[in-house]
């Protein structure tokens, strides 16, 4: 497949759960991100919160029948995240918890910002943010021009600079701020940041989907920071720089690409539900789709089990990313059409998924640069081992 | 006066202003304050126009004898936009297919301005942006996106310019239309998240496509009556 072992369906399965409690407000949430708030009680609200917690820092695990789940590997963020964004995608990106920022505090986080970072999600329900994306070029990473600066009396750091289109900007209390403390790749960096700190500012931006993720401006105006808060001070500057962020985004690419599947499936689920009866060609069409649909589901979760065994491996989720970004739009805007003139307004719900499968193109790295990605490791014969025999989604129980 | 000069002022708001004036402008020059209907049976209009409109454009039903006629919500990103959305209504049939024809075609020429104008809109927007190895105009995958789309837009308006105002079947239009919606899809990407923000140039393609939603028939192959 890889089919899923015995855990994986496990957490599949309550997983779907929990978004069936979140699809009731998706179109709530669509007209006002705050929905989110007034859903604490959710069991997706609460795990979410408490997931991706490392067990060195994590005294009470998610455990489902006796099975212990902590979201630390990329295949079980892949289960998990398909199923809520099944529920809906818009919900999925507006939960709170350790997000994109906790695998870059994983990977190259000292042990003392692992505790400062874990500690602060176990307290309470936290939603953090990840600010690399500036007003100037989203896609070009290295040519961020945030600044990190070392006071004059050596007392710690200032950052100054934008930040655009970063998801949960206006509702975190922490997150990670990329920026650069010299010129060139090895000038570049990455801090915690509290969003209390003097001389942070975040304003909404709105957007056409994905209302829920409220993405924000960020406005930093030479925001204090302690030394202690530069991510991989231990490490080499190649390391904590593009070295460490490029195994980040290998990490969390499998992830967008199954959240990709979950909206695809949604719309999907949507037809079969709505259009009871279908002609024979709409129903050959169903069944392709269908098919699709599954496929790029078996790339994903490849994709994930060949970066959780080399976090340096991310080409099949770059392959991924790509197609499972086109799946979701081609599947949502079918779903449309599907119903006919006027299923805009008639299926609201159906229209909003349209509208959110557009956010997956620029998420994790836009079209294009998975193009460029999957080309460049043609070239260099990543793909030459395929078709083989493919790794398989057990877990292990990690 | 030729087609194209008919159709010039939605063209060119929907290009230069925005949809909403452009559908002003349209309605106005084809439904004299009625409600124009689609084949589902619902309207978007101009504000105004959905305040005071008193009938049904093509058939000309009176709207207050209407049982189920009724307004319906925007969706979220454009709920401010001055529009007004009904269901309920009748929509073209028979003889009324006739003039349709001239409502999707006007239709056409305000959703080609507005593809045009998304264009315009990419290229300011790129020429001061820059890849990690130089200007992203001059990217190559960037470079085929915007041909590929430009040629949408010139086979459209080659269609439009031309097109026969007593043809029997709309079937030319419907295809122009589904040409423009595959050339802002194609094209937004081009402007990253900027063209995901719910006040910039993603809006107005948002509102060109739900128009194109509202009033596409199902099929090409509406056959008007002889
Ligand atoms: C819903 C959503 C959530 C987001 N959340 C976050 C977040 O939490 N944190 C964060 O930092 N950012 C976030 N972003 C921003 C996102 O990461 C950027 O939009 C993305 O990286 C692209 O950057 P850009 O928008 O500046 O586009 P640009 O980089 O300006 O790209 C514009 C266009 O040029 C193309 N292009 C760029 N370089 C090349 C090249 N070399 N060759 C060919 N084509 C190229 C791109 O594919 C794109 O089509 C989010 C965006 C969205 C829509």
């Amino acid at each position: 497949m890889p089919q899923l072992d015995h855990r994986l369906r496990l957490l599949r399965r309550h997983a779907r759960g929990w978004a069936a409690e979140l699809r009731p407000y998706a179109l709530d949430l669509d007209g006002d991100p705050d929905v989110v708030l007034r859903l604490r009680d959710a069991t997706a609200f609460h795990h979410a919160a408490r997931l991706q917690i490392p067990a060195a820092f994590n005294p009470s695990p998610l455990v489902l029948a006796g099975e212990r789940f902590l979201l630390t590997s990329a295949l079980e963020r892949v289960v998990f995240c398909e199923e809520i964004a099944r529920g809906d995608l818009g919900m999925m990106l507006a939960l709170p918890g350790a997000s994109m920022s906790g695998v870059l505090v994983a990977a190259i986080g000292d042990r003392a910002q692992q505790e400062w970072f874990y500690g602060r999600l176990l307290e309470r329900p936290t939603w953090t943010f990840f600010a690399l994306t500036e007003p100037d070029g989203g896609t070009d990473a290295a040519g961020l021009r945030t600044r990190a600066t070392e006071s004059t009396d050596g007392c710690g750091w200032h950052l100054t600079g934008r930040k655009r289109y970063i998801s949960n900007a206006l509702r975190a209390s922490m997150g990670v701020v990329f920026h650069r403390t010299g010129d060139g790749p090895l000038g570049l960096g990455a801090a915690l940041v509290d969003t209390t700190a003097a001389g942070f500012t975040a304003t909404a931006v709105p957007t056409l989907g994905v209302r829920g993720a409220q993405l924000g401006a960020l406005h930093l105006d030479a925001v204090p920071i302690t030394a202690e808060q530069l991510l991989g001070r231990h490490l080499s500057p190649m390391r904590r720089g593009s070295w460490g962020w490029q195994r980040t985004f290998n990490l969390l690419r499998p992830t967008v690409a199954a959240m990709a599947v979950g909206l695809a499936q949604a719309a999907c689920d949507h037809v079969r539900e709505h259009r009871r009866v279908l002609r024979p060609d709409e129903r050959d069409l169903l069944a392709r789709v269908a098919g699709e649909i599954e496929g790029v589901r078996r790339l994903t979760r490849r994709a994930a089990v060949a970066v959780d065994a080399d976090s340096g491996s991310g080409h099949l989720a770059s392959a991924a990313k790509l197609r499972a970004t086109r799946l979701a739009i081609g599947v949502t805007r079918w779903a449309l059409g599907s119903f006919g003139p006027g299923a805009r307004l008639d299926q609201p719900l159906l229209d909003k998924f349209a509208r959110d499968a557009t956010a997956l193109e620029y998420m994790e790295g836009t079209g294009n640069v998975q193009r460029l990605a999957v080309a460049a490791a043609l070239d260099r014969g990543a793909f030459d081992g395929y078709p083989g025999v493919g790794p398989t989604a057990t877990t292990g129980g990690r | 006066m030729t087609v194209v000069a008919h159709w010039t002022r939605p063209y060119d708001a929907a290009r230069s202003v925005g949809v909403e004036a452009a559908l002003a402008d349209l309605y106005d020059r084809v439904a004299g304050g009625a409600l124009v209907a689609g084949p589902a049976g619902q309207a978007l209009a101009p504000g105004p126009v959905g305040r005071a409109a008193e009938r049904v454009w093509p058939g000309g039903a009176p709207l207050r004898g209407l049982d189920g006629a009724t307004t319906v919500a925007l969706p979220a990103p454009v709920r401010d936009a001055d529009l007004a959305a009904f269901r309920g209504l009748p929509g073209p049939d028979g003889p009324g297919w006739a003039s349709y024809r001239a409502w999707l075609l006007g239709l056409a020429w305000l959703r080609l301005g507005c593809s045009a104008g998304l264009l315009d809109r990419i290229r300011t927007h790129l020429a001061g942006r820059r890849a990690a190895d130089g200007p992203l105009l001059r990217q190559q995958l960037v470079q085929a996106t915007l041909a590929e789309a430009v040629t949408d837009q010139l086979t459209v308006e080659a269609l439009l310019t031309d097109a026969d105002p007593d043809a029997d079947s709309v079937a030319d239009l419907v295809q122009a239309h589904h040409q423009l919606t595959a050339a802002d899809h194609a094209l937004l990407p081009v402007l990253g998240a900027a063209g995901f923000t719910g006040d910039g140039p993603g809006r107005a393609v948002y509102l060109s496509h739900l128009l194109a939603d509202v009033y596409l028939p199902a099929h090409c192959d509406v056959r008007m009556p002889a």
